[in-house]
C-alpha cells in the first residue's frame, strides 16, 4: 500500500491497514452471496393503515372480524353518538 | 458520518429503499449486493462457523427488509449502519449461546477465492481465517464489537463511536488495548505481510 493510500485514510496507520487486510480474508465468496440472496424473502411492500387491517381480516375473518366489531361497539357506547342515541331513543319512548 | 469509497451517496440510498418499498426486487437486491460483504464479516467476526455466519446474514437481512418501512436513511444515519447495528444484535446473542463451541469449522469452499487459487493458498487463507478468528476469542465483547466496526467495516474511530454510542476518544481507547492484543497474537503472519505492505514504500 502506498503513502497516499495510508494518508487518505488518516485515522488508519500500518497496522490497521493490516489488520485491515486479514479481515478480507473473512469475505463472503460468491456463492455464498449467491446462496444467501436466494434466500431472502421479497421485501413487503409499504401499505396504508387501511391495507394492514384488510389484511388481517383476510388472514383470519372470524376472530379478527369479531374483534372489530367489539372494538367498534365499546367506542360507540363511549362516544357522544351513544349518548345521542339515548337521547332520541327517550324522545322515541316518550313519544309512544 | 461521510460514506466510505464504496458506500453509495444518500441519495442514492433514498431512491433504492423507496422502489425495494414499491416492491421493485432490483433495488432489494441492489441493496443486499452493496452491503452483504461488509456485513458477512463484522458477522464472521463473531462465528465460529462460516455456517453460522451465512444464517446470520440471512437474517439480518431479512429483518431489515421486514421493517424497511421504518428506516429513514438521513445524515448520520446511514444505511449500512442500520445494518450492522441489526447484525451485531444477533451475532453478539448467538456468541452468547455458543460460547461452548470453540472449534473453528471451515468446511465450506469459503470465501473469495479465485478459481486460479491453489489448493496451497486455499489451506493458507483458511489458516488465516483461523488464526485470526482464534484471536478474536481473547477479546471481550466490547472489544470485538469495536474491532469488527473497525477493521471488517473499515469505520473510522468516530463513526463507531457514533454506531454504538460511546465517546470517540472512548472507542480509541478500546481499540488500541484490542489491536495490541491482535497483533500479538498474529505477529508471525503480520510480518510477513508488512513486509510487502512495507515493500511497497521503499
Amino acid at each position: 500500500m502506498s503513502r497516499d493510500a495510508l494518508a487518505a485514510r488518516p485515522d488508519f496507520d500500518a497496522d490497521d491497514e493490516l489488520l485491515v487486510a486479514r479481515w478480507k480474508d473473512l469475505s463472503p465468496s460468491p456463492e455464498i452471496i449467491a446462496r444467501i440472496q436466494e434466500r431472502l424473502p421479497p421485501t413487503p411492500p409499504e401499505r396504508t393503515l387501511a391495507a394492514e387491517w384488510l389484511e388481517l381480516l383476510r388472514v383470519r375473518p372470524i376472530v379478527h372480524g369479531a374483534m372489530t366489531l367489539a372494538a367498534a361497539a365499546v367506542l360507540m357506547l363511549a362516544t357522544p353518538l351513544a349518548a345521542l342515541g339515548g337521547i332520541l331513543g327517550a324522545l322515541a319512548k316518550h313519544g309512544e | 458520518m461521510s460514506p466510505s469509497p464504496e458506500e453509495p451517496s444518500l441519495a442514492e440510498i433514498r431512491t433504492l429503499v423507496r422502489r425495494a418499498l414499491d416492491g421493485h426486487a432490483d433495488a432489494s437486491r441492489a441493496l443486499y449486493r452493496l452491503h452483504v460483504a461488509t456485513v458477512f464479516r463484522v458477522v464472521r467476526s463473531w462465528c465460529a462457523s462460516e455456517a453460522d455466519a451465512e444464517e446470520l446474514v440471512q437474517e439480518t437481512f431479512t429483518r431489515a427488509f421486514a421493517s424497511l418501512g421504518r428506516f429513514e436513511p438521513r445524515p448520520g444515519k446511514p444505511f449500512l449502519g442500520w445494518l450492522l447495528a441489526i447484525a451485531l444484535n444477533a451475532a453478539r446473542s448467538r456468541h452468547r449461546k455458543d460460547r461452548a463451541h470453540q472449534a473453528f469449522e471451515d468446511t465450506e469452499h469459503h470465501a473469495a477465492v479465485a478459481p486460479s487459487t491453489t489448493a496451497e493458498d486455499a489451506l493458507l487463507a483458511a489458516e488465516r481465517r483461523r488464526e485470526l478468528l482464534e484471536a478474536l476469542e481473547g477479546l471481550d465483547e466490547r472489544e470485538r464489537t469495536v474491532v469488527s466496526l473497525r477493521y471488517a467495516a473499515e469505520w473510522s474511530a468516530a463513526e463507531v463511536a457514533e454506531l454504538l454510542g460511546l465517546e470517540e476518544a472512548h472507542v480509541r481507547k478500546i481499540c488500541e488495548r484490542a489491536r495490541k492484543h491482535l497483533l500479538e497474537r498474529l505477529a508471525p503472519r503480520l510480518s510477513d505481510d508488512s513486509s510487502a505492505v512495507l515493500g511497497s514504500h521503499r
